[in-house]
């Protein structure tokens, strides 16, 4: 990909606080119009990233760009073309839902007075804030305001949204409707995001990076991630005396190891190949061979990102 | 989308982005809240309340003890030069911090907004609010007062610059509150530093050092309540009466300048 295919682009960017580091050389890049989830324990680093591409902090360390422009020097421009959603949104308390985006909007754009009260119930329908739009704040509850700050993030129709745990007050209900935010933006704009909800993640991300103790220990699309970071493992649950075939299998020079669990009178394989061709087309084969051996249950293994995530945050904790 | 193609993106640059938007929105704490009459009301009250009293009611209840009209008008200055000087600083201690403390501010710079625009949206916002409600409001009220019991207007031009050099006054009292607010995370120093420099002026702190620090007095603020005492009584001013003028408009551009410089460097 082209240094212009990425929306955020750092190089080494670190912040560290009263000798603190709170994030340690952070190499992200993030695709055009992707869904990108931004994953990671509570304090590894994930909202001072963000904070750090908006502009609110600074860098201690490193560099980085947002649509190609320097996140220190053009911050300002940076943030004409970016919607934010924080994680403990924040608004002035006496203003209605309707006055916060008409001040918001002010920030980006002007025209007729018309227009601007138009794309702001057209925001206020998208996040389901109709009724509510001319209460003031104070009395709103916390997914209400979490539906707030997803409409003053896309009032300006950002070309990046970035949403630090969008999902994290809502209802099931709420999630969902969020989620079907984010899909229906994602035709106009990139969005990067933070969750601790890895269902979410699954569901609309494309791509994602994995933070722990702020370091980035995993970046990559999705499926990437799925497919699991062990090389390709087909998945065997077999019946029957299996001592011979497996010695026959492990033989096979695109086999590079097998796992064995039992179970119930059940015996699972875990084989790992480097020849993903040459398992999908002989290693059944191989087993039912064998006339005393029935198989059960045979696939190509896929993750969950829930045990890729632990992994790779608990494998790093382990491995400090 | 929205069918908005004659909505047109801001092309502001420099301290201006986001600046007109704050300042509306800094505005319309003002003139669009009570704060404006209420403001107004309490200093008609403790202001030109006793100043009437001084002006219309003294003359008929102790004639013996009614002043004229030029100790009627010291009255006034002295009123102007002690109290509303701590209006400012209690109204505005918690501009920056406030905004800082609940994460309005970290939302307001996530949007194209330039910091030195926020700090001056606020410096240039309630210096107008302050402007209105206790210079222009009371300085009218007392001069129609104070008009009517001599029987003809007083000389006005003396009196705009009383009213001048009591804005600057008020001013520096903004300035000086929104950079402690700048500098510090809680109001207890703001408030702390902003009354106890107000009541040492008030108290004429200077004149304890004017023995072995004679230039001391015309670098504090308690000048300027001295230069306008001289000017309404007709005296005449000292040579050196530019110099606080100029010194106390200095520390206003200074303290806003060193409110913008440390709000740039605030990490939200």
């Amino acid at each position: 990909m082209n240094p212009s295919d990425f929306v955020i682009d750092t190089r080494r960017l670190g912040k560290s606080y009263n000798g603190v580091q709170a994030l340690k050389s952070l190499d992200l890049k993030v695709p055009k119009n992707s869904i990108f989830g931004f994953l990671g324990p509570n304090g590894a680093g994930k909202t001072t990233a963000i904070k750090l591409l908006l502009g609110l902090t600074r860098p201690t360390s490193g560099s980085g760009s947002v649509f190609g422009q320097d996140i220190v020097d053009d911050s300002v421009d940076i943030r004409k073309r970016i919607g934010y959603l924080a994680q403990d949104p924040r608004f002035y308390e006496h203003m209605t839902a309707r006055e916060t985006l008409r001040f918001k909007a002010h920030f980006y754009y002007s025209g007729p007075a018309a227009e601007i009260e138009n794309r702001i119930t057209e925001t206020l329908e998208l996040v389901g804030l109709s009724d509510k739009a001319d209460r003031p704040i104070k009395g709103f509850s916390g997914g209400e305001r979490q539906r707030l700050g997803i409409a003053q993030a896309q009032i300006n129709h950002p070309d990046l949204l970035i949403l630090d745990e969008p999902a994290a007050a809502l209802d099931p209900m709420g999630r969902r409707d969020v989620l079907e935010v984010m899909e229906r933006i994602q035709k106009h704009a990139t969005i990067f995001y933070s969750t601790h909800i890895l269902d979410d993640v699954q569901r609309v991300s494309d791509s994602v990076a994995i933070l722990n103790h702020g370091e980035l220990v995993a970046q990559a699309p999705i499926q990437d991630l799925l497919a699991g970071s062990r090389g390709t493992i087909y998945s065997l649950d077999i019946e029957g005396e299996a001592g011979q075939v497996r010695a026959r299998i492990s033989d096979q020079a695109w086999v590079s190891g097998i796992e064995v669990t039992y179970s119930e009178g059940q015996t699972t394989w875990q084989v790992t190949v480097t020849d993903d061709e040459a398992a999908k087309t002989q290693l059944l084969r191989l087993v039912l061979a064998d006339e005393r051996i029935t198989v059960t249950n045979f696939g190509r293994k896929t993750y969950e990102l829930e045990e890729i995530f632990m992994n790779i945050v608990e494998g790093d904790i382990h491995g400090q | 989308m929205a069918s908005d193609n004659n909505l047109q993106s801001l092309d502001e640059r420099g301290w201006r982005q986001g600046f007109a938007n704050l300042f509306r929105k800094e505005s319309g704490e003002w003139w669009h809240t009570r704060r404006w009459w209420m403001q107004s009301l309490l200093w008609l009250l403790i202001v030109n309340g006793i100043l009437a009293v001084g002006v219309w009611v003294i003359p008929i209840v102790d004639p013996e003890e009614a002043g004229d009209v030029a100790e009627n008008l010291g009255i006034f200055v002295q009123l102007m030069g002690w109290f509303p000087m701590f209006a400012v600083i209690v109204v505005t201690q918690g501009a920056i911090i406030s905004e800082k403390q609940s994460g309005t501010a970290a939302w307001v710079l996530s949007a194209p907004v330039s910091r030195r625009g926020f700090i001056l949206s606020k410096f240039i916002a309630n210096a107008i609010g302050f402007f209105v409600t206790i210079i222009l409001v009371q300085g009218l009220v007392a001069y129609v007062q104070l008009s009517l019991s001599a029987g003809s207007p007083l000389p006005f031009a003396p009196y705009l610059a009383m009213l001048a050099l009591f804005s600057l006054y008020l001013f520096f009292y903004l300035s000086l509150t929104l950079m402690l607010g700048a500098f510090f995370g809680a109001r207890g120093p703001v408030l702390g530093i902003a009354i106890a420099v107000a009541i040492g002026s008030m108290l004429g702190i200077g004149n304890l050092f004017a023995g072995f620090l004679p230039w001391i007095v015309v670098v504090l603020p308690e000048a300027i309540p001295g230069i306008i005492t001289l000017l309404v009584a007709g005296e005449p001013l000292p040579d050196v009466w530019p110099i606080p003028i100029l010194v106390i408009s200095l520390y206003t551009v200074l303290f806003v300048a060193l409110a913008i410089w440390r709000f740039n460097r605030e990490e939200f």
